[in-house]
């Protein structure tokens, strides 16, 4: 349903020259010099099927929301093409985008369902605003579908007329939920919509995201930093580090037979409670490389890479298959995963 | 074993437009030399609000009509400013959640760990300094002397949280108050931040107040955990002894209630309900209205507390335990 191939985007950002001194030694070389690029999404190709629920994880400043951004159409790619339904979406300018029927059919559900929510319009208004603006309602004939989407996410009829400040956290993550399911949806971004939440709603809210899933058949991208929400929610997973994928697979793939050191990291970093078995930690040392102008020839993950050797600065090692559905991006894939499988 | 912070009986309560907020209702924690406490709540549950009256940093429309708050000795809630001075910073530090908002950012983070040592005792400049390098290192900054001269928006979050560990912990406290100290940052960092601190409490035999809403959190790095909810203690117990045996229908909830890495989706189950608004007349235990355990004796006046018999140091806020 969504096919995304080569997927980029660059931002130039400044080396520290003034612009006239830039025009200088362009002129100079008798060639302009080009800023140097902030790669914060490179060469991203991957697939959802209809009905299907993928998870996207990778630490701030990875580029999931960038991703996000792009594949909802809210700035524009550098390179890179993005299928949805056979159409070419990378292909239409953003300010365009906004009219085609696409701009319904890829809806998100964002981070904190407080900031957003607009403070004085009541729960109607929020649910009904897409539904206005997209399918061109009035309100009297939005009040039915309201309805029907609220009574959908569990959220009671009466509190329609109240304002975001005189509902719960639980109540409003319902809001935000029915005001993207509103234009009927059939790709949902779900950008941690449970990060903001107490443990005791957010088991509430997980289970109308599944439920709602099988219901509508639409397909989910949830992104996340939770990985043990995301194995309880996704079917696929796939993991991004500084702009690229480095391991993507099945749920139970990623989680019990990773096999790039980068996602073995994460999972041996998530808090065990006594009764799960411990994981021995492994422990990223520094910080990420630079995602400015990084050099092709050497992997991302190098210099916080436990195994980091010669040949890792030598060639960047590209997404292989593991098994089906399975692919990592690391010269060493098959140790790690023997390895993993050995800890169990 | 002798508590080196025993918070007995507290009460808060702030003054609001809406009335009196009752956040926090005879709170009783301790802490030994050298342990970890984690207090488990969550938002509005009025753990934050007892490690501020711990610290004697609580708003000004707050006050504390019971409870005692004895540290090693001291009776911090009647001590005057200026010995509660010279406590705070130098023998219990905290740290807090969002590192790179309390730190001062547009000072040298190295500077800002000598304003403490200056504060605490006379110290030569050029002792200062290495001082200062040394709190850094503690704390595993790689390069540390290049990275006293960095201005906080130049470091990571993670970074940035070491750098208000070295803070806290530069006059060698002897007991360190953690508020959501990973909250925010990533799930690696978070993992590396938290083994930096059990370690540092291992070498120093430092106490370590752990306030998180994350249970297993708690469960990984306390010896002991208090569950609170709506400013109640409603069961404290080492960490082993509650994990086995929750005997509180809210620390058995929040257990169902977090996912783990073998949770299915369908054994994960929600705790009903809410908190109740604290500023209202509130019933003798407080969860009563979100409990599937409750009876008619559960509104009870009397004592609350009970001890578990079966499990030493395990007690409960329940007439109808699990």
């Amino acid at each position: 349903m969504l096919d995304i191939q080569g997927l980029s985007k660059l931002y130039p950002v400044s080396d520290g020259e003034s612009a006239p001194m830039r025009a200088l030694r362009g002129w100079a070389r008798h060639q302009p010099r080009p800023a140097p690029k902030l790669h914060a999404v490179d060469d991203v190709s991957f697939t959802i099927g209809t009905g299907e629920s993928v998870g996207l994880v990778g630490e701030s400043g990875c580029g999931k929301s960038t991703l996000v951004s792009l594949i909802t159409r809210l700035i524009e790619p550098s390179a890179g093409t993005i299928l949805f339904e056979g159409k070419d979406i990378a292909a239409i300018n953003t300010r365009a985008f906004a009219r085609t029927p696409e701009r319904g059919a890829i809806q998100v559900v964002f981070q904190d369902p407080h900031d957003s929510l607009n403070p004085r319009h009541s729960a109607f208004d929020a649910i009904a605003e897409p539904l206005r603006r997209l399918k061109k309602r009035s309100t009297a004939e939005c009040r039915p579908r309201v309805a029907e989407l609220a009574r959908d996410v569990g959220f009671p009829e009466e509190l329609l007329d109240r304002l975001p400040h005189q509902l719960s956290g639980g109540q409003k993550a319902r809001v935000n939920i029915a005001r993207a399911l509103a234009p009927e949806p059939r790709l949902l971004v779900l950008d941690e919509p449970t990060s903001a939440l107490d443990v005791s709603v957010q088991a509430v809210i997980l289970k109308l995201l599944d439920d709602l899933r099988t219901r509508l058949g639409i397909s989910y991208l949830f992104v996340s930093h939770d990985l043990n929400v995301v194995r309880l929610l996704c079917d696929r997973v796939i993991v991004m580090y500084l702009g690229r994928i480095v391991e993507t697979g099945t749920a139970e793939q990623v989680f019990e037979q990773a096999a790039h050191p980068y996602t073995r990291a994460l999972i041996s970093a998530i808090p065990r409670t006594i009764e799960e078995s411990p994981v021995e930690r492994i422990h990223l040392p520094g910080d990420p490389r630079s995602p400015v102008n990084p050099d092709p020839n050497v992997c991302r993950f190098y210099g916080r890479c436990p195994r980091g050797v010669d040949l890792c600065q030598e060639s960047e090692p590209r997404l292989l298959s593991m098994a089906p559905e399975h692919s990592a991006a690391c010269h060493f894939a098959e140790e790690v995963q023997e390895s993993a499988l050995a800890q169990g | 074993m002798s508590a080196l912070l025993e918070v007995s009986d507290l009460s808060v309560e702030f003054r609001s437009r809406a009335g009196t907020v009752h956040v926090l209702d005879h709170v009783a924690l301790s802490i030994a030399r050298g342990e970890t406490l984690a207090v488990v709540g969550e938002s509005g549950s009025g753990k934050s609000v007892a490690a501020f009256s711990i610290m004697g940093i609580l708003d000004d429309a707050a006050r504390i009509p019971n409870g005692q708050v004895q540290f090693g000795g001291m009776d911090l809630l009647n001590a005057n400013r200026r010995d509660l001075d010279e406590v705070r910073g130098r023998e219990m530090a905290m740290i807090f959640q969002s590192p790179r908002t309390a730190l001062n950012p547009i000072r040298k983070v190295g500077h800002q760990i000598e304003d403490v040592l200056r504060r605490h005792g006379p110290v030569a400049r050029g002792d200062a300094k290495r001082r200062a390098i040394e709190a850094l290192e503690q704390v595993r900054i790689p390069d540390p002397a290049r990275r006293y001269d960095a201005y906080p928006f130049e470091l990571s979050g993670g970074l940035c949280q070491r750098v208000m560990i070295a803070i806290a912990l530069c006059c060698k406290p002897r007991l360190l108050i953690a508020d959501e100290p990973i909250t925010g940052l990533d799930v690696t960092t978070q993992a590396t931040i938290m083994d930096l601190l059990a370690e540092l409490g291992r070498e120093t035999g430092l106490a370590t107040l752990l306030i998180t809403h994350d249970l297993a959190l708690a469960s990984q790095y306390a010896d002991r955990i208090a569950v609170m909810h709506a400013g109640q203690v409603v069961e404290t117990a080492p960490t082993a002894s509650l994990f086995a045996a929750p005997r509180h229908p809210y620390t058995a909830g929040l257990m169902a209630a977090t996912p783990t890495s073998t949770t299915s989706l369908d054994a994960l189950e929600s705790v009903p309900g809410r908190i109740p608004p604290l500023n209202a007349d509130l019933p003798v235990c407080r969860f009563a209205e979100r409990c599937p355990r409750r009876v008619a004796e559960c509104d009870d006046p009397g004592p609350r507390f009970d001890a578990d018999v079966q499990a030493p140091d395990h007690y409960f806020a329940c007439r109808r335990p699990l």
